[in-house]
């Protein structure tokens, strides 16, 4: 879950008074609050909107939703200047092809800034940029660097910089095995011979992406004014965004964007806000909502949520990452319009229903066990070692899941030893205790359904009697006959193997005084379990 | 994926046909849609996992549903499994409600009025929507209920209409599909007057023989 945090203070000069009202036009944003105290409101973004992940971002987009400054925001770019060039090599084509750049002057930076723009990076990379593979950001102050600047790949050999926080010099391959961010990122550089770096024109390496910067030049303080960002990765639309996202929220902490020339195969020059244009039909819209708005309205609705509508084609923000159909602009205008404002209705549909055959089924047996005043119980699909070991069974033939945080690690084989642990939870319980179970199984990778009783005390005859009357009510005919083998938990010569149509579907037994004595049970304890799918498949 | 439990084995994906329209579908879109823009993997997709909705149960009545017998309504009750630390409020497993509806002429209005009635069967008189984000609904919707005693609003569940880039690979037209797939753990534990999640698998004998004559 991402969390953005609102300084209340903050808030309320730049919107209104953060009150029960307020709240509640927020979560009806799309932006549920998860916390709120006197200094600061703390709001989920939803993983389609990192667009929203900073704070100014968010309040020009939630100022808009409330009806102030609509539409499509105007974003003040200054042309580049003379030397704002990044050359793009060839060289760079099969590790990470593509770069944007963009300059952002007159920065006025305190404690809180720097903090926020480390939080949007780091943000942007885990999400849009997906840990970096995708999109990983750099940020430099401006005076340290000298323009035009190349993004090419070298020799990691080649490469020799003092990384961020370190203070001394190492090389490409070095930096991956030795610093904390190579460690963690080094994966995404390991099977390449070259490693890509941006140069500055005075030989300096500023960076090599997606792992650090240079401690001389990429790190920026309170004396910061101007810096210089650059978005690398694979893959040029989310590189667009990602860069937008942070120059806008920049923006509105007093900065000028700057562009610059990208030049290589292809020349672009970035920062590009140029919206996308979407189709939308008003009657796919009224007919998927259920409404009958006109277009001024789904004009209005549109503009509120930042896009800009006009005769059938909306054009969408150029850092919205999310809107891939018109559904996704029909949602918007749903949030709009407000969710609070539709009038729920139950459509005048008829189909005949039905329970699956199968929960009938359960149901029955379940009503049949209470019936002879049983109690049913539910255990956790996953057992711990305790269990395993208590039936004297081997880990191995259990299928672990994979690193499980608590220690219910392995996919139960039957319902058996969930019923001889609940037995042995309650040992101060009044006794008898009968109980039963109505559960799925896993044989290797197969599910089954099965059904178990355990009687405590209990024994054989009682047993048998319990299986006697089941068949009856159930209408089939179920045999008992001696077993050729049996689970090793059960008493030899106390057991017996349980058919349905000359098929076996389970034992019945008394349970082996070893096994009771691992469960600390006192008494004696008799059990069956059997499957059901054997039975509801004939 | 980091709450998914994952097994150490590969399942089997169903026919050619179909794993091909998911792979579009997600690589470059249908049905006018841009897709999600990635190399959708099919080793990713064979992972064996313990399900984490009950979702998965709709997308395969959907890829079996016959058109021709429109409208068509279908729920279940489900075990899903998130690999999570237990506490009095999380378990690693929990019960989910899913319920589709599946007609040419449903709408966001309908979905409301569904899920309103369910919970007031439920006996929560007070509930609001609110917008949600799920990747596989659009428009989606959260079920907030006003919790009588705590005084606060309680998320319960959510809800939407299947995206075309679901819908369009399992039934090879955008017809509306009404989704809903709440959990009913918070709403058994009120039920029963339970204040911890955990006691509902700790089978204390003496409260199930208490509970029983209670319920009655």
């Amino acid at each position: 879950m991402t969390i953005l945090i609102l300084p209340r203070k903050n808030f309320e000069k730049d919107i209104e008074k953060l009150d029960e009202k307020m709240q509640e036009q927020i979560a009806m944003f799309g932006t549920p609050i998860e916390s709120i105290s006197d200094e600061a409101v703390h709001i989920e973004i939803f993983p389609n909107r990192p667009d929203l992940l900073s704070y100014g971002n968010y309040i020009n987009a939630l100022k808009s939703f409330l009806g102030k400054d609509i539409g499509l925001k105007k974003v003040n770019l200054n042309k580049p200047e003379k030397d704002f060039i990044v050359y793009v090599d060839k060289s760079v084509s099969k590790v990470r092809p593509y770069t944007v750049c963009s300059v952002v002057k007159d920065l006025k930076l305190d404690d809180n800034n720097i903090k926020e723009i480390i939080d949007i990076q780091e943000k942007l990379h885990l999400t849009l940029g997906r840990k970096r593979k995708k999109v990983a950001i750099g940020i430099y102050p401006l005076e340290k660097i000298k323009f035009p600047i190349s993004y090419k790949a070298l020799n990691p050999e080649e490469i020799k910089f003092r990384p961020l926080g370190f203070n001394k010099e190492l090389n490409g391959k070095q930096i991956l095995s030795q610093h904390p961010a190579g460690k963690e990122y080094g994966y995404l550089l390991n099977n390449f011979d070259k490693f890509p770096v941006f140069i500055d024109s005075n030989h300096e390496i500023l960076s090599m992406p997606p792992i650090i910067n240079s401690d001389k030049t990429g790190k920026i303080s309170l004396d910061t004014k101007d810096i210089f960002i650059e978005c690398s990765g694979n893959d040029l639309n989310t590189l667009n965004k990602i860069l937008n996202i942070i120059v806008l929220s920049l923006e509105f902490m007093g900065g000028k964007i700057y562009q610059i020339s990208i030049k290589g195969a292809e020349n672009i020059i970035t920062p590009d806000f140029t919206p996308e244009k979407m189709n939308l039909s008003l009657l796919n819209l009224n007919k998927l909502l259920g409404l009958e708005l006109k277009e001024d309205n789904v004009k209005k609705c549109l503009e509120r949520m930042g896009y800009e509508y006009s005769k059938g084609i909306v054009k969408v923000p150029s850092y919205r990452a999310d809107v891939l159909h018109e559904v996704d602009l029909i949602e918007d205008i749903a949030i709009a319009y407000g969710y609070d404002k539709f009038i729920p209705e139950i459509p005048k549909i008829s189909t005949i229903g039905r329970t699956d055959f199968k929960e009938t089924f359960k149901m029955k047996i379940s009503d049949i066990f209470i019936g002879l005043g049983m109690i049913e119980t539910m255990s956790y699909h996953l057992v711990n070692k305790d269990i395993i070991k208590n039936t004297e069974q081997n880990f191995k033939s259990f299928i672990e899941v994979k690193d499980s945080k608590t220690e219910y690690k392995f996919l139960r084989k039957d319902l058996t030893s969930c019923l001889l642990n609940i037995l042995s939870k309650n040992l101060d319980v009044e006794y008898p205790q009968e109980i039963f179970q109505l559960g799925r199984v896993f044989d290797g990778f197969i599910e089954k359904e099965k059904l178990a009783v355990a009687l405590i005390s209990g024994n054989f005859t009682r047993l048998k009697q319990i299986i006697e009357y089941f068949s009856k009510m159930l209408d089939i005919n179920l045999e008992i006959k001696n077993p050729k083998s049996f689970p090793s938990y059960f008493i030899d010569g106390r057991v017996a193997e349980i058919f349905f149509n000359n098929k076996p579907i389970g034992f019945l037994g008394e349970i082996h005084p070893k096994i009771l004595n691992n469960f600390r049970l006192k008494m004696p304890v008799a059990l069956f379990e059997i499957s059901i799918d054997d039975i509801l498949n004939n | 994926m980091q709450d998914t439990f994952f097994l150490d084995s590969e399942g089997k994906l169903p026919d050619k046909k179909l794993v091909n329209n998911v792979k579009k579908s997600h690589e470059s879109g249908c049905y006018g849609s841009k897709g999600w823009q990635y190399q959708w993997n099919e080793n990713e997709a064979k992972k064996m996992v313990l399900r984490t909705h009950t979702t998965c149960l709709s997308a395969q009545t959907l890829s079996k549903i016959n058109l021709d017998s429109l409208p068509k309504k279908f729920f279940a009750l489900g075990k899903c499994f998130r690999n999570e630390t237990v506490d009095w409020n999380h378990g690693f497993e929990f019960n989910q409600t899913e319920g589709i509806v599946v007609d040419k002429n449903v709408n966001f209005r309908h979905l409301l009025g569904y899920l309103k009635e369910f919970f007031e069967k439920m006996g929560f008189s007070k509930i609001r929507f609110r917008p949600a984000y799920f990747p596989y609904t659009e428009p989606s919707v959260e079920i907030d209920v006003f919790h009588l005693e705590k005084k606060q609003w309680i998320e319960l569940g959510g809800a939407g209409i299947f995206r075309p880039e679901v819908v369009v690979p399992l039934i090879g037209e955008f017809i509306p599909v009404l989704a809903w797939g709440p959990g009913f753990d918070r709403i058994l534990v009120d039920y029963y007057g339970i204040k911890d999640l955990r006691e509902l698998y700790e089978n204390d004998l003496a409260q199930l023989r208490k509970i029983k004559i209670w319920k009655k």
